[in-house]
C-alpha cells in the first residue's frame, strides 16, 4: 500500500493535535479535581475524570480508574461550602488543649479513681450497720489493693503513681454527693454509682490501653468494681435484671415497666431503678443515685478528668 | 513511507501517550503511599498533574491504614505509646471461636438446669434471663469471630457441667453448677483479655465479662455464699481456675 507523504503527515498531525486536546482536558481536569477553590461539586469532579467516555468504554475502562472516581469523589469538598455571610469579626475561640493519653495516663487515672472510692467508703461508712458496715470495709480494703497494683504498674511503665483522689470526681461528684448523704441508705446509692462508675470507666479504658497484658490487668480490677456494684445493687433491692419489653401482638405476657418507690421525710418520691445486672453487656451509661431527695447522675470518666 | 514505517510512527505516538497517562496513573497511586513526606497541595499543584494528584489522596483509604501505625505520643509522660489494632487479628479469631462455643454451651446448660424440674419459678425466670444474655454473647463473639466461629456448643463443657445440673438433688445443686459455670467462663475471659490483640474484642470480652461476673454475684447470693466468697481481691485470670482449650475442647 502507498499512502501519499503529505496524507500521512496531515494524519500524524490531527492524531497528535488530538493528544494533545485530550492531555490538556486531562490536566485541567485533574487540577480542577484536586483543587479545593474550583466551584464544582465532588460528584462533578469526579465525573469530569470520567466524562466524555461512552458508556461501553466506560464499562471496560478497569477497576482503577473507577475507583480512582470514587476516592476522589469521597474527598472532595462539596460544592457547597456552607459558609453564612457575616458582618463584623468573627469572635475567637480558645479550643481543649490538645492532650493525649498513654497507658501511663490511664494506669494513673485508674488509681485516683481507686483514691476516691477508698476516701468515699470512709466518709459514708459511720452511717452503715452489720453487714452492710462490713462490706463497705471489705469494698474499701479491695479498693486499696486495686491502687496499689495500678501504681506498681504506672512505675513499672516509668510512670509517676497517682496515690491520691481524682480531684475532679471528688469536687464536682463525691463532695457535693456527701453533703446530700444522710442515710444508710444514701451511703449505699452513693457507693453502688462510684462502683458502677469506676466499672464502666475500666470498660471504657480497654480499648485504649495498648498492651493486652494491661488491658487483663485492668479487667481483673474492673469486673469485679462490678462485682461490687452488683452486691450493693442487691443490699438497695434492686431489680435482678431488666425484663425485655414484649413484642406487641406476640402472645407473650405483657411485664409492666419496673418502678421503684423510696419512701423520704415521708414523701413517696420515685427513684431510679437499678438492677443487680443490667443487661448482656456491662452499660457505659451514667449510673443515678438517689440521695435524699436528689437524683445524681454518675457519669463515666472522660478524658477531660483523667489524671495526666 | 510504507505500511510497516507508518505502523511504527503510531505505535510511537501511542506509546508516548500511554507513558504519559501511565505515569499519572502511578503518580496517584503512588500518593497513597506519600502521606507523610508530601509536599503541600499548592506546591503539587504547581509541579503539574501528577503531584496534584498525590497530594489530594493523602486522605484515601490508606491514610486510615497510616494513621494506626503513627504513634501516639504524650505530653504528660513523655512516653510513647503505638496504637494497638481494632479489628481481631489473626491468633485472636481461634480464641474468639473458643470464646462462643463456651457461650453456646452456657445456653445448654441453663436449658439443662430449667429441664432439671428443681427450679423454682422465680428462679427459672432468672435462669432464663441469664441464658438469654449468654445467646447475646454468643451472637457478639461469633460476629467477631467471623469464619472461624463454629456456632456449636462446647460439648466438654456442656457434658461436664449441663451433666452435673441434671444429675442434681435440688434447687442448691442446680445453681452451685450455674455458679461455677459462670465463675469459670469469667476466668477464661479475664485471661483471654490479656491475650487478644485487637481492642475491638478485648472491649467485647471485657463488657461481657463483667456481665458474667454479676451473674455469679446473683447466683451465689441465692445460695447463701458470703461476700468473700463471692468477690475476690482480683479477678481470677487463668485457665487454671477456668476452661483450658486443651482440656475442654471443643468437639467434646
Amino acid at each position: 500500500m502507498d499512502i501519499p507523504r503529505d496524507e500521512l503527515r496531515r494524519e500524524l498531525k490531527a492524531a497528535d493535535r488530538a493528544n494533545d486536546a485530550a492531555m490538556v482536558a486531562h490536566q485541567r481536569a485533574l487540577a480542577t479535581a484536586f483543587d479545593d477553590d474550583a466551584e464544582l461539586s465532588a460528584d462533578e469532579k469526579a465525573g469530569m475524570l470520567l466524562g466524555g467516555l461512552a458508556r461501553r468504554r466506560f464499562l471496560t475502562i478497569g477497576g482503577l480508574s473507577v475507583a480512582t472516581a470514587a476516592v476522589l469523589a469521597a474527598c472532595g469538598p462539596s460544592k457547597s461550602t456552607g459558609n453564612v455571610p457575616q458582618e463584623g469579626a468573627a469572635p475567637s475561640t480558645t479550643g481543649i488543649p490538645a492532650r493525649n493519653y498513654t497507658d501511663v495516663v490511664l494506669l494513673r487515672t485508674a488509681s485516683s479513681l481507686e483514691h476516691n472510692a477508698i476516701a468515699a467508703y470512709e466518709a459514708a461508712v459511720g452511717l452503715l450497720e452489720g453487714p452492710a458496715r462490713d462490706a463497705a470495709r471489705l469494698f474499701q480494703a479491695h479498693h486499696a489493693a486495686h491502687a496499689q497494683s495500678l501504681q506498681q504498674q504506672t512505675i513499672k511503665l516509668g510512670g509517676e503513681a497517682y496515690t491520691t483522689a481524682n480531684p475532679v470526681v471528688d469536687a464536682k461528684l463525691i463532695q457535693p454527693a456527701l453533703a446530700l448523704v444522710k442515710t444508710a441508705t444514701d451511703a449505699l446509692q452513693l457507693a453502688h454509682a462510684l462502683e458502677e462508675l469506676a466499672a464502666h470507666t475500666y470498660q471504657t479504658v480497654v480499648p485504649l490501653l495498648s498492651v493486652p497484658a494491661l488491658r487483663g490487668a485492668i479487667m481483673a480490677i474492673g469486673s469485679i468494681e462490678a462485682r461490687h456494684a452488683a452486691v450493693l445493687a442487691k443490699v438497695l433491692g434492686a431489680l435482678p435484671y431488666p425484663v425485655p419489653a414484649a413484642i406487641p401482638g406476640a402472645g407473650a405476657a405483657t411485664t409492666p415497666a419496673p418502678t421503684t418507690t423510696t419512701t423520704v421525710a415521708g414523701a413517696q418520691l420515685a427513684g431510679p431503678v437499678l438492677y443487680v445486672v443490667p443487661g448482656s453487656f456491662e452499660p457505659l451509661a451514667a449510673t443515678p443515685a438517689l440521695l435524699g431527695e436528689t437524683i445524681v447522675s454518675v457519669d463515666p470518666l472522660g478524658p477531660n478528668s483523667y489524671a495526666y | 513511507m510504507d505500511v510497516t514505517r507508518l505502523r511504527r510512527l503510531l505505535k510511537e505516538v501511542d506509546e508516548e501517550h500511554r507513558d504519559t497517562m501511565g505515569s499519572a496513573v502511578d503518580g496517584l497511586a503512588e500518593l497513597a503511599f506519600r502521606r507523610e513526606h508530601a509536599p503541600s497541595r499548592r506546591s503539587f499543584l504547581r509541579g503539574g498533574v501528577i503531584a496534584a494528584g498525590g497530594s489530594a489522596l493523602v486522605i484515601g483509604p490508606l491514610a486510615g491504614a497510616a494513621m494506626a501505625a503513627d504513634p501516639t505520643t504524650t505530653t504528660a509522660a513523655a512516653t510513647t505509646t503505638t496504637a494497638a489494632p481494632k479489628g481481631p487479628q489473626e491468633a485472636d479469631l481461634a480464641l474468639l471461636g473458643y470464646a462462643q462455643s463456651l457461650e453456646l454451651a452456657a445456653v445448654e446448660v441453663y436449658t439443662q438446669a430449667v429441664s432439671s424440674g428443681h427450679l423454682t419459678p422465680a428462679t427459672v425466670d432468672v435462669t432464663v434471663a441469664f441464658r438469654r444474655h449468654h445467646t447475646d454473647h454468643s451472637q457478639a463473639i461469633g460476629g467477631l469471630a467471623g469464619k472461624r466461629a463454629l456456632g456449636v456448643a462446647n460439648r466438654s463443657v456442656v457434658k461436664a457441667f449441663g451433666g452435673r445440673a441434671l444429675r442434681a438433688n435440688d434447687e442448691a445443686g442446680v445453681l452451685t453448677v450455674a455458679y461455677e459455670l459462670e465463675n469459670a467462663v469469667a476466668a477464661t475471659y479475664a485471661y483471654a483479655i490479656g491475650t487478644l490483640q485487637g481492642t475491638n474484642p478485648a472491649a467485647v470480652l471485657s463488657s461481657i465479662l463483667s456481665i458474667e461476673g454479676r451473674h455469679a454475684v446473683l447466683l451465689g447470693q441465692a445460695l447463701g455464699k458470703s461476700v468473700t466468697d463471692i468477690i475476690p481481691l482480683f479477678q481470677t485470670a487463668n485457665l487454671a481456675s477456668g476452661l483450658d482449650p486443651a482440656k475442654n475442647p471443643i468437639e467434646g
